[in-house]
């Protein structure tokens, strides 16, 4: 086989081609399920199940992410504190990570890997065994009966799970911090009030919210348009947490850019 | 409702799937669709509830072309359309009871009883009773297909559409699927499409028969039409001989 030089342009504007064509989908995807929350029939028991899934089953894994990155960050922190004499500021440097970065990235990756997949998983298993071409023939719109309230759901719902994990992370940190480290705890309260303002926590929860339309948005169309049976579903869900988790640290990066 | 397909062309890149289909579907008869895998019957039935739009042709459904209706528009038509998937399609994530609720609870303003009277009126009419509470995968393959079946009729629908409703099934449960379909296109006049494969079944319930072959109808008529028919297409199709001009596709 002859080496042809402008193989490697082909390759490149093919894999570039079908990269834009998957962030057009996803964003009219996005569009599409949107606009369809403001048109008649309204579905309240469809948004009250997904936000119980993607909200209120999701709770226990953040407390526990939540308890144990607080803790590991006093931890770590006090070592670096502690050379030059400043404790005190254990509190307020995790709070302030906490409410701007780590609280809405760790929810958001962890709320992927449980409920993005599961949304590629039951759309792509619908769609391959019809049941999104029945919704269809029974002149119900698929996107507004199954991605309009998994989206909405998903964009409330994060920013809730984050606070959860905001708060559980403070009270880990503080446990750390005054039962096993020593420092005084009126102290390390006090200091993080202090020094943590309210945008912190506000401009954590917009990235929070965010990354449940990352999360909801790309889980829904790597399901919706699913192709050949169990071997494809198995791909959608995988790519989805792929997707989602990489979107969501490139936009944290952009947010925090713009935000901050 | 009769149904007029006229011309009717549809490629997918440059794998041209219809290559100008006319065939009329009668009013309150079943006409079956025959033919080998991949020969355009599940294209063409999408074409006809519009889940696909053709390149060319048109579909005259009450004097109205459907290929020209809007997404929005064709809510209406669908309607009037039951559709029985080849895997039958129930929501998994739903009881029997709810799904043959479902399209009642959508589209009609009926309380929740007077729905469970309709579904069991539904279910009675596929033949089952006291199942309402079971879901999906605790069902055969034949009793997955009378609950799609009775999903299907819940809402009247003046056409039903039968995508391959034996295939899959052992053949004594095919028989009675078969009745099914003749005995609900008798109870409530509907117009009945059904695509299938089975022969001895295709000659049992169909008012006429249309052959595709290679996008195109090489034969329609009434199953007498078939028996006689010395078309080698048609006869090495019915005679299901491996020889001939029919080729399996490698």
């Amino acid at each position: 086989m002859t080496f042809r030089p402008i193989a490697i342009f082909e390759y490149i504007g093919a894999r570039f081609t079908t990269l834009l064509e998957e962030l057009g989908g996803i964003f009219s995807t996005f569009l599409q399920s949107a606009g369809l929350l403001f048109v008649p029939p309204f579905r309240m028991r469809l948004f009250l199940k997904q936000m119980e899934f993607v909200g209120v089953e999701s709770s226990f894994i953040v407390l526990l992410t939540g308890a144990f990155t607080g803790m590991v960050f006093a931890l770590q922190t006090s070592y670096a504190f502690r050379l030059f004499g400043a404790e005190n500021l254990i509190g307020p440097s995790v709070a302030l990570s906490l409410a701007r970065e780590l609280g809405p990235v760790l929810t958001g990756l962890m709320v992927t890997g449980r409920v993005g997949s599961a949304m590629a998983a039951e759309l792509g298993t619908m769609k391959v065994t019809e049941q999104i071409d029945a919704l269809y023939t029974m002149s119900i719109n698929p996107v507004q009966y199954l991605i309009t309230p998994r989206v909405l759901s998903s964009i409330i719902m994060l920013p809730m799970l984050t606070i959860l994990f905001d708060f559980i992370g403070i009270i880990g940190s503080y446990f750390m911090a005054v039962f096993l480290l020593g420092l005084n705890g009126n102290r390390f309260i006090s200091d993080t009030i202090y020094m943590v303002d309210l945008k912190d926590i506000y401009i954590g929860l917009l990235k929070a919210a965010v990354f449940g339309a990352i999360i909801a948005v790309v889980g829904c169309y790597k399901g919706y348009f699913a192709e050949k049976g169990a071997e494809g579903v198995g791909k959608a869900a995988t790519q989805a947490v792929v997707i989602s988790s990489v979107s969501i640290l490139i936009a944290d990066y952009f947010l925090t850019a713009l935000l901050f | 409702m009769q149904i007029d397909i006229k011309g009717l062309k549809k490629s997918f890149g440059t794998n041209s799937v219809l290559n100008g289909i006319d065939l009329t579907i009668e009013d309150g008869k079943t006409t079956v669709i025959v033919g080998q895998t991949g020969c355009g019957k599940s294209v063409l039935i999408k074409h006809i509830i519009g889940l696909l739009r053709p390149d060319a042709g048109q579909i005259i459904v009450n004097g109205a072309d459907i290929t020209k209706l809007k997404r929005k528009e064709f809510g209406g038509i669908l309607k009037n359309f039951g559709v029985l998937f080849q895997n039958s399609a129930l929501f998994d994530s739903m009881t029997v009871g709810e799904n043959v609720a479902f399209p009642l609870r959508e589209h009609t303003g009926l309380s929740p009883t007077k729905i469970m009277d309709v579904v069991r009126e539904k279910l009675a009419i596929v033949g089952l009773k006291g199942v309402e509470q079971l879901y999906p995968a605790e069902l055969s393959g034949g009793m997955k297909k009378r609950v799609g079946l009775a999903r299907a009729i819940a809402l009247d629908p003046q056409v039903l559409i039968f995508d391959e409703p034996t295939t899959g099934l052992d053949p004594v449960m095919s028989d009675t699927i078969d009745n099914l379909i003749m005995n609900t296109q008798k109870h409530l006049g509907v117009t009945s499409i059904v695509i299938s494969h089975d022969i001895p079944g295709t000659f049992k319930i169909a008012r006429w028969i249309a052959m595709l072959y290679k996008g195109k109808v090489v034969l329609y008529g009434s199953p007498d039409d078939f028996r006689n028919t010395q078309d080698p297409i048609v006869r090495q199709f019915l005679e299901r001989r491996a020889e001939g001009p029919l080729q399996v596709e490698a």
